[in-house]
């Protein structure tokens, strides 16, 4: 009983099940192993449990293999998680690039404006006159040595007794501007503007818009010359306006 | 004439996919395996579900469409008959467990054998066997496990299972015929195994 049992385990009889379970056979000798499947029962048994075995090593493996594949997955979606977020700091720092681009760009158009127009105004010629305009003429002459922070200190005891002279105002904001002193240069220059009676009318009007475009003011120095008719004028609203 | 057999021309690359899944082809495997996950974690998570039960109950459903197509018990007639196949097996194993007695008390990591279906008792019979044969093949040895998943899982000849096992091939023969066999036993001393 026994060994005639075992030779349903031989190795040959395995390797024969074998080629019927993965469809190795000819068709000769899967007409035979049909046929002998149906004479003998224990013959048809270990088929079966052959079968299955097999049926679960396939299994065991698969699902093996699927752990491996999930794996992979989940690496790669880490990876693209990964790559999208440098994609995206990549775009930040595209964007972050362009607009201080934009900015610096912007910022030295209005600076090249400024270059490009701004020449202090030549001053007044000085004649050594009168007493009481002795401070004021010396002051024009270290304007016009290009000695602004002298001038200035001159005129500025001036200016403290008659803060509403339009040339007081007119110059010491030219040469505020010319010193690099924009804002200071706005304060002195708007009051000059304020007077249209005064013949530095279109002249203040111009380098007040000058500081404002100096201080990137756009939309201000735009106000300022608005309605200004000087030739000198319109050409500097032409080129502010092409600046935004 | 030439509208002659048209189907034919459609049906091939399905009959081709059915015919690859068969032999456990790695790259059919895997195209099906990666074009589908998505769907059913979007449903299991969407489901009060979590990452890892929607990995588990994709890979359930996944084997149970490569056994239905093993024993063609699904017959495909398209590539997304497949590919809906495999997403309505995982929906309604998602269900079940969501509908399940022990969902409540029970993490789904523990349940994790209990995804064979029983249908009949034939059926059950058969899965408690398949259970005690996966259990006993984790058990055989690192040479054993490698010669069976490449002779039955990866269909590999002889010829190539004794090169990369360094054999000859009657010896390769001889071993993978032992490992059987030893896999065989050790399920029959286990009460209720194959007899």
């Amino acid at each position: 009983m026994d060994l005639n049992k075992e030779k349903y385990y031989s190795q040959e009889t395995q390797q024969q099940i074998d080629g019927y379970l993965l469809g190795t056979l000819n068709a000769d000798e899967l007409a035979e192993f049909q046929k002998k499947m149906e004479l003998d029962p224990m013959f048809k048994k270990a088929v079966q449990e052959q079968k299955l075995l097999l049926e679960s090593v396939e299994e065991y493996n698969l699902r093996q293999s699927l752990n491996v594949l999930h794996s992979a997955i989940k690496q790669e979606n880490s990876k693209k998680t990964q790559y999208s977020w440098i994609a995206v700091a990549a775009f930040l720092a595209i964007i972050i690039g362009l607009t201080s681009w934009a900015l610096f760009f912007n910022t030295n158009s209005a600076e090249k404006v400024f270059a490009k127009n701004f020449e202090p105004d030549p001053g007044l010629p000085t004649t050594m006159g009168t007493s009481s305009n002795y401070d004021f003429y010396e002051g024009m002459v270290s304007y016009k040595r290009k000695k602004y922070q002298k001038a200035l200190v001159l005129w500025q005891s001036l200016y403290s007794k008659n803060n509403e002279s339009d040339t007081l105002n007119y110059f010491m904001g030219v040469a505020h501007l010319a010193n690099g002193e924009a804002l200071k240069a706005e304060k002195y220059l708007y009051k000059a503007s304020e007077q249209p009676k005064s013949i530095f009318y279109e002249e203040a009007q111009y380098y007040l818009a000058l500081s404002q475009i100096k201080e990137g003011k756009i939309l201000e120095a735009k106000q300022t010359l608005a309605n200004s008719t000087s030739p000198k004028n319109s050409e500097l609203r032409e080129q502010v306006e092409k600046l935004d | 004439m030439q509208k002659s057999q048209p189907s034919q021309i459609i049906d091939l690359p399905l009959n081709k996919t059915v015919a690859l899944i068969k032999i456990n082809d790695s790259a059919t495997i895997k195209k099906l395996y990666k074009s589908n996950f998505r769907k059913v974690k979007n449903y299991v998570l969407q489901n009060n579900g979590s990452a890892a039960e929607a990995k588990d109950i994709y890979q359930e459903a996944f084997v149970a469409m490569w056994r239905n197509i093993k024993n063609d018990k699904f017959v495909a007639n398209s590539e997304t008959a497949l590919n809906g196949y495999v997403f309505q097996i995982a929906k309604h194993k998602w269900l079940d467990h969501l509908r399940s007695a022990s969902y409540k008390n029970t993490t789904f990591i523990n349940r994790e054998m209990e995804y064979f279906e029983t249908e009949n008792e034939e059926d059950e019979f058969k899965n408690q066997q398949l259970k005690i044969i996966l259990e006993s093949i984790s058990k055989l040895g690192e040479r054993c496990q490698l010669l069976l998943k490449l002779f039955y899982f990866k269909r590999q000849s002889f010829k190539k299972i004794a090169k990369l096992t360094q054999m000859d091939e009657a010896s390769a023969r001889n071993a993978k015929y032992r490992c059987l066999e030893q896999l065989r036993k050790m399920t029959q001393s286990i009460p209720n195994g194959p007899k």
